[in-house]
């Protein structure tokens, strides 16, 4: 008999400014057996979220109004206010520019997920990421998953077409 | 407790706790059932993502109509690249991925390497008229009868 993943007592945070997104977002995961998901809008509430109850993941949009996703990667990498730094990060963006993805692993970003997204893209990559744990890093620039083990980028996506 | 290996110039941490310590092996759902699952819920979804269109409309109509009237600036054109980059993320994701193409041509008609005296307005302007057809039309993608004026329209609508 073939053995699935169970999810369910996975504690998820995921940001993004957009109504719809926090819709779509809490229902996939719901999808997935997830039940403890937290939704916020910005780098505060999430910080102040990680805080009042740590998270085993955090999903971010990269662009947050009028924040940047990237100043939240790095804020928690750098644990502020004593959140876990060593959280895994998956990025869901549109931004899905070379540029974008090497901005965010730099920032301390664990994966990266192209939107749109769907319960396939995000399974297949939250399995990736349980199976492929990455040490950290901590030097005098940069604090977070190991850049020499690439992320996983865009090939989950293209594997799921 | 984290193993902290001490190297040149650098640490290597191996965290105590990564996912694969706190999710189970077994007991899971496969995911042709959480596809199903997901089924079951994307048509309201998408009702809710539809009914959110027309404000989009509104607030891209907007920034444009003060940036045509000379009256805009870098907030209308950060506004239009912010409206066409949710577009572009979420029309797919709420299987419009039409409305994906459309938001992303907005991105790329007013991305902050554009000048603000060098936007193309006009095009913008026929994107977001196009929008407004697929909207009301409820054209999904390029195998929808109806959608064949948009895909000619979005091929011409590219900067020269």
């Amino acid at each position: 008999m073939t053995n699935y993943y169970n999810f369910r007592n996975l504690s998820v945070i995921f940001v993004d400014d957009n109504r719809n997104m926090h819709m779509l977002m809490k229902s996939i995961l719901l999808a997935m057996n997830i039940v403890n998901a937290r939704g916020c809008y910005d780098a505060k509430s999430c910080l102040a979220k990680m805080l009042e109850d740590p998270a085993d993941i955090v999903i971010l949009d990269l662009s947050l109004n009028p924040e940047n996703g990237l100043d939240l990667i790095r804020r928690i990498r750098q644990g502020e206010r004593g959140v876990d730094a060593y959280t895994p990060i998956l990025v869901v963006s549109g931004q899905t520019k070379l540029s974008n993805v090497v901005e965010a692993r730099d920032a301390g970003a664990t994966e990266f997920l192209a939107k749109p997204v769907s319960v396939g893209s995000l399974y297949d990559r939250l399995v990736w990421m349980v199976e492929n744990p990455r040490v950290f890093i901590k030097a005098s620039e940069f604090i977070g998953p190991d850049r020499r083990r690439a992320m996983r980028g865009y090939e989950g996506m293209e594997r799921r077409k | 407790m984290t193993k902290i290996v001490q190297m040149e110039g650098y640490e290597i941490h191996h965290p105590k706790f990564t996912l694969k310590t706190k999710v189970d092996k077994s007991g899971g759902l496969t995911l042709e059932e959480m596809e199903k699952r997901m089924g079951k819920k994307m048509a309201a979804l998408t009702e809710q993502y539809l009914a959110s269109i027309p404000a989009v409309i509104e607030i891209i109509d907007t920034a444009l109509s003060k940036l045509e009237k000379g009256k805009g600036g870098i907030a209308e054109q950060e506004a239009l690249f912010r409206q066409g980059h949710d577009l572009k993320g979420m029309g797919g994701s709420f299987d419009y991925p039409i409305m994906g193409t459309i938001g992303e041509g907005i991105c790329t008609l007013t991305s902050d390497d554009i000048e603000l005296s060098k936007l193309n307005l006009a095009l913008i302007r026929v994107h977001l008229d196009l929008l407004a057809y697929v909207a009301a039309k409820r054209i999904k993608n390029d195998t929808d009868p109806n959608a064949a004026p948009i895909i000619a329209a979005l091929a011409e609508a590219k900067p020269k």
